[in-house]
């Protein structure tokens, strides 16, 4: 289908045509471009932020994955340190116990002064074997305690003394009392904050070595593999 | 030897109108401007509607500017810009659809001999259903294959073919009262 003689000649003259736009067209056009100017500024703005973003992301992976320790530990301590707690709560109403076991023997032998204030001097001293981990040390030592009162006994038995004076020296092994099972639980406490201490650190200590070991292990996983691909690499360059 | 340093300067325009320097965009929009709208007012009748086309299709011309690549003529390329705004402002505003017959005659008019004036030509234009002008504007005016029409519009190439004969046959009509009444005052 060739175009037609009316064609070319329509052709001919539309192409020569011109057609003045309004004086407006411009400033419309002026302005269209203007807001599109205004609006590219902010889409790379825009493109910064994003890429800004996933920096500071990549940063964030990057770090919780070399120092985990900081996050996957600190479930473990609050575990832990609930669970010492617990043994601490544990352990205190054995010292308790025990302390008014100590009190009736010494009351129920009808010990003088002498020997409850022994009793009271050997007291702390054992409450402080006490306070340690093992709750055998405790039993032991109050077995000793026990024993020392015995033996202040015999010696008191020889040393006749009146029940009256007694009666008004067990006020102040009340008294006595108070103060060392206050110096107890005061030394119980300080101990609580050092075996916090210790076990948060050896918990830290393991699990860095356990992250550490990990890492080894990707590592020598990796170069194996390579090593592996290298070795088939070359078998094959020297095949071909 | 003229034409090299005419080449150099509306590269070097193009360049500015890259950067958005509106003095450079003003000088493109001003070379070719009127050129354009005549190209616009081609497919669509109302001035107004046409100019609005023409600056919506300046802005594509604009913002596409740095994709131009310098081996083919710039004026070709606006050109293309512009009839490609005003096809989709066809299809899209004024839902301008495509009867699928494939029925075409091969004829020819060459026994037509025309002599009208650009208004004539564009009133016999302006008669067509817009489905028929767009396709006879870009076929006889623009140039491109039927196989390019179809592309562009998303029909089939026969479909194109007919419009183009229905087109023609149409314009032959008109082409003839015209003449009538030309003889008839003169």
């Amino acid at each position: 289908m060739e175009p037609n003689n009316f064609e070319k000649d329509f052709r001919d003259k539309l192409n020569e045509r011109k057609i003045e736009p309004s004086n407006k067209a411009w400033d419309r056009l002026d302005a269209m471009l203007s807001v599109a100017e205004e609006n590219k500024p902010k889409k790379k703005s825009k493109k910064w932020l994003y890429i800004a973003a996933s920096f500071i992301g990549f940063l964030l992976v990057g770090t919780l994955f070399f120092n985990p320790n900081k996050k996957s530990v600190e479930m473990p301590e609050n575990v832990i340190t609930e669970k010492e707690l617990e043994k601490e709560t544990i352990v205190n109403p054995m010292v308790n116990k025990i302390d008014p076991v100590s009190n009736e023997i010494a009351v129920s032998d009808k010990s003088s002064k002498e020997t409850v204030v022994k009793q009271q001097k050997n007291n702390p001293e054992a409450s402080g074997p006490i306070s340690d981990k093992t709750i055998k040390n405790e039993s032991n030592q109050i077995a000793e305690s026990s024993v020392i009162i015995k033996n202040n006994h015999q010696k008191q038995s020889q040393n006749n003394q009146t029940e009256i004076a007694e009666t008004s020296k067990k006020e102040n092994v009340d008294q006595l009392l108070e103060i060392a099972e206050n110096k107890v639980l005061a030394q119980n406490q300080a101990k609580k904050a050092k075996v916090k201490i210790n076990a948060s650190d050896l918990l830290n200590q393991v699990d860095g070595e356990l992250e550490l070991s990990f890492r080894e292990k990707m590592i020598t996983k990796v170069n194996k593999n390579f090593q592996e691909v290298k070795v088939a690499l070359s078998n094959r360059n020297q095949q071909e | 030897m003229k034409i090299i340093p005419l080449h150099q300067e509306e590269a070097k325009i193009i360049k500015l109108a890259v950067e958005n320097n509106r003095q450079a965009q003003q000088q493109i929009y001003g070379r070719f401007s009127s050129k354009m709208l005549s190209v616009c007012r081609q497919y669509i009748k109302d001035i107004q509607l046409a100019e609005d086309v023409m600056i919506t299709a300046f802005m594509k011309v604009f913002i596409n500017l740095n994709k131009f690549e310098h081996n083919g003529s710039f004026e070709g390329w606006i050109r293309r810009i512009m009839v490609n705004e005003c096809i989709s402002y066809l299809r899209v505003q004024k839902k301008v659809k495509f009867a699928e017959d494939e029925f075409f005659i091969e004829e020819s008019f060459n026994e037509i001999d025309s002599q009208f004036t650009v208004e004539q030509i564009q009133y016999l234009i302006d008669a067509l259903p817009d489905g028929y002008k767009m396709v006879f504007n870009l076929y006889a005016i623009e140039g491109y294959k039927h196989n390019e029409i179809a592309k562009m519009l998303g029909i089939n190439e026969g479909t194109s073919k007919s419009q183009l004969s229905h087109a023609r046959k149409m314009l032959q009509t008109q082409i003839t009262i015209l003449k009538k009444q030309d003889n008839g005052t003169e």
